[in-house]
């Protein structure tokens, strides 16, 4: 009768393995993921689905030069996490980020905003 | 997912909650039974239970940090330890400075369980069992669940993990003492099982319950709709989680209803078969119990369902 059981439940989880790695727990940004903004912002803020982890956690702003624009380390509160910025001009700029919930889960990503003329 | 990850957090968890149920079932169901039926038993064979399931908590413990600390750092062990990730983890992350305090009570369990002849002793050592299964809600989900339902999520995630300690860890336990009734064949010894197959059952009617409370609040919090339930890996894993719940849920009832009354003619060839039919189905409770264990651990290593579908 196990046997069985564990053959059911085989055939039953197959079909859904591996589809949670392609999502994140991204929820919102300050600047808004693909955005244009002006006056250029003073810093960029994540907002997650889950409560992060401040020693795993980091945020990254590049221009399209590539050269870092944040000012300082990344700080987490709860599930937010936000750096300060450099004072940047018009331009596409870059955010990565890569953070742990306090559950034990990476994630990572990135996204671009501009500021406008 | 990752297998060996899976394999640990479900070893860690059955042994977690057989340590507290091999405990909760010597204090609350035979010690009392056996004093209700004026039967001398001996506890050793309980003790050494929860001494055996402490070892592996223990051993599935370290195991499970070592694996967290290069999952955590996204590195190779050995990257993750030459980079200085081991003091990190241990100190400052949530995952990390839980696993020592709950290090720190499995040995002082350890202590209470060497002084075991004690009753106070052995008291103590319940209540660490106790705590150091409840206190696996603060290594999950629940942990990083914000706003007002944080803290309703995480003692509901407590009370689900001492609800499945109080009847899954109890069920070898009592197989024994079924087991031990038949071969005694003494009718005070079978006025002990009837007495601790009772008092098992209230446990169980409890702990049910409470599981099924706790796991609706648990479900609306993580799922959250049929959809994600459906759609996920999160969902299908908890659909299997469910499903041995609802086999060990009918053994239950058969066994309540329907072979537990039988056992109070113990001195009846009924009697016998009623004594037979409950260690078995007891066994193969435990068995899908395990099953349980091993869905738990695959929950704790995916994503959240209700974060992975668009409301």
């Amino acid at each position: 009768m196990l046997r069985l059981v564990g053959l059911v439940l085989l055939m039953w989880l197959l079909p859904g393995l591996g589809s949670a790695a392609a999502h994140s727990e991204f929820e919102g940004a300050e600047p808004a993921a693909g955005s244009t903004v002006r006056p250029a912002p003073r810093e960029v803020a994540i907002w997650f689905t889950q409560r992060l982890e401040p020693a795993l956690s980091s945020l990254t702003v590049r221009n399209a030069a590539g050269q870092r624009v944040d000012a300082g380390k990344a700080q987490v509160s709860g599930n937010v996490i936000r750096v300060p910025l450099k004072q940047i001009g018009p331009g596409s700029y870059k955010v990565d980020w890569r953070v742990l919930s306090v559950d034990t889960h990476r994630t990572r990503g990135n996204f671009t905003f501009r500021v406008a003329e | 997912m990752d297998g060996l990850l899976i394999f640990v957090r479900a070893a860690h968890f059955a042994a977690t909650a057989q340590t507290a149920g091999a405990l909760a079932f010597l204090m609350l169901v035979a010690v009392p039974a056996a004093r209700a039926a004026s039967v001398g038993m001996s506890v050793t064979s309980y003790l050494r239970i929860a001494w055996l399931a402490l070892g592996l908590a223990l051993l599935s413990g370290l195991a499970w940090v070592v694996l967290e600390i290069a999952a955590m750092s996204g590195l190779p062990l050995d990257e993750a330890i030459a980079d200085g990730m081991v003091p990190v983890v241990l100190t400052r992350t949530n995952f990390g400075i839980v696993s020592c305090a709950r290090g720190a009570l499995a040995v002082l369990l350890g202590v209470a369980l060497w002084f075991a002849h004690v009753d106070a002793a052995r008291w103590l050592a319940f209540v660490c069992a106790v705590a150091l299964l409840g206190s696996l809600a603060w290594t999950g989900h629940a942990v990083g669940t914000v706003g007002a339902l944080a803290l309703p999520h995480l003692i509901g995630d407590a009370l689900h993990c001492l609800a499945a300690g109080a009847w899954v860890g109890s069920l070898i336990p009592l197989v024994l003492l079924l087991a031990a009734a038949r071969h005694h064949d003494d009718p005070q010894w079978d006025k002990l099982a009837y007495v601790a197959t009772r008092r098992f059952s209230t446990i169980g009617l409890i702990s049910v319950a409470t599981l099924i409370i706790t796991g609706l609040l648990n479900a609306w919090i993580l799922v959250g709709s049929l959809e994600a339930l459906v759609a996920t890996e999160h969902g299908r894993l908890l659909q299997a989680k469910l499903g041995l719940f609802a086999l060990m849920l009918g053994l239950a009832a058969v066994n309540r209803l329907h072979w537990t009354p039988r056992l109070a003619q113990a001195a009846g060839p009924l009697g016998a078969q009623a004594l037979r039919q409950l260690t078995r189905n007891g066994a193969v409770e435990a068995g899908l119990g395990a099953a349980v264990f091993i869905a738990v651990g695959a929950l704790g290593t995916v994503h959240p369902a209700i974060h992975l579908v668009t409301p």
